[in-house]
C-alpha cells in the first residue's frame, strides 16, 4: 500500500471507548506494518467524515457515510470479546479499500 | 507529564444500594461527584441525556455501565456504585438490548489522552470477571478502593 489508511473510531462522546478502540487497533496496524491515520470522532459525525477510508463505530448506527466509507462495528477491541474476529475483518476492510 | 491523575475518594462509592432504574444510579453517582465539586451541573444534566442517546451498558462476565462524558467536568473522576440487584442499562452496542448492570463505574473524563492509561487499565478490569467479583465483595467503600487501586496499578488518586 503506498498511502495510509484514515480509520475514524466514533464513540457517543469521542472519549473512553474510543480512546481505548484507537490505541488497540494502533497496536494492531502497527504489528502489521501497516501506515495509518487515525482520528477520534462521535457517531453522530459519521455521515460527514469524508476524510474516512474506514469508519470504527462503538454501536450500530444507521447513518452511513456520505463518501460510501464502510461502517464497522468496533466494540470487541474495547471489551475483548471478539477482537480476533475485529482484527480479521478489520484488516481484511483495509485490503479492500486499499485495492480500490 | 504533569497530568491530573483521575481522582476517587469513599464519598464517592456507594454499596450494595437499591435503584429503580438506571437513571437513578446516574443521578446518585453525579450528584456525588457535584457535591465535591469535581463536576459543574451541567455535567448531571448531560450525562443523564447523554445516557439515552448512547448507552453504556456492557456485556462484560460482570455485566457493568460505564456512564461518562466530559461536559461540566472539572476534576478527572470515577464514582462507584454496587448494585443490591441488577439495574437495567441498554447495550453499549445500540442493539437495544438489555444489561442487568451490578456495578456501575461512572466517569468524569478531562483529556482523555492524559487518562489513557487509567482508562486502558478499567477496560482490562472490565474484561476480567475475577476483578470485578472482588469489588463487588468488598465490605467498605475504602476496602472496594484500595482493591480498585491494585487493580489499576495505583493510577487512581484515592486521596
Amino acid at each position: 500500500m503506498d498511502k495510509s489508511v484514515h480509520i475514524c473510531v466514533c464513540c457517543g462522546g469521542g472519549i473512553f471507548t474510543t480512546t481505548v478502540v484507537t490505541e488497540e487497533i494502533e497496536n494492531l496496524l502497527r504489528s502489521k506494518k501497516i501506515p495509518y491515520v487515525i482520528s477520534p470522532h462521535t457517531i453522530t459525525e459519521i455521515p460527514n467524515l469524508t476524510e474516512a477510508d474506514i469508519i470504527v463505530a462503538t454501536g450500530k448506527t444507521s447513518a452511513a457515510n456520505k463518501n460510501g466509507a464502510p461502517v464497522l462495528i468496533g466494540l470487541p477491541m474495547f471489551t475483548g470479546v471478539g477482537k480476533e474476529e475485529f482484527s480479521d475483518l478489520l484488516l481484511d476492510t483495509i485490503s479492500k479499500v486499499s485495492s480500490k | 507529564m504533569n497530568e491530573p491523575k483521575m481522582k476517587s475518594n469513599e464519598r464517592l462509592v456507594v454499596l450494595n444500594r437499591s435503584f429503580k432504574e438506571s437513571a437513578e444510579v446516574i443521578a446518585c453517582l453525579a450528584g456525588l461527584a457535584r457535591q465535591e465539586g469535581f463536576v459543574e451541573d451541567l455535567f448531571v444534566k448531560k450525562i443523564q441525556e447523554r445516557e439515552l442517546e448512547y448507552p453504556t451498558g456492557l456485556s462484560m462476565p460482570v455485566p457493568l455501565a460505564i456512564p461518562h462524558i466530559s461536559d461540566g467536568c472539572v476534576v478527572p473522576f470515577v464514582s462507584i456504585a454496587t448494585l443490591a440487584s441488577p439495574v437495567v442499562f441498554k447495550s453499549m452496542d445500540r442493539s437495544g438490548g438489555d444489561i442487568c448492570a451490578r456495578i456501575v463505574f461512572l466517569f468524569g473524563i478531562l483529556d482523555p489522552k492524559s487518562q489513557l492509561a487509567v482508562l486502558r487499565k478499567f477496560a482490562k478490569a472490565f474484561a476480567n470477571g475475577n476483578d470485578v467479583e472482588k469489588l463487588l465483595k468488598s465490605g467498605a467503600p475504602g476496602a472496594l478502593l484500595s482493591e480498585l487501586n491494585d487493580i489499576l496499578n495505583g493510577l487512581l488518586d484515592v486521596g
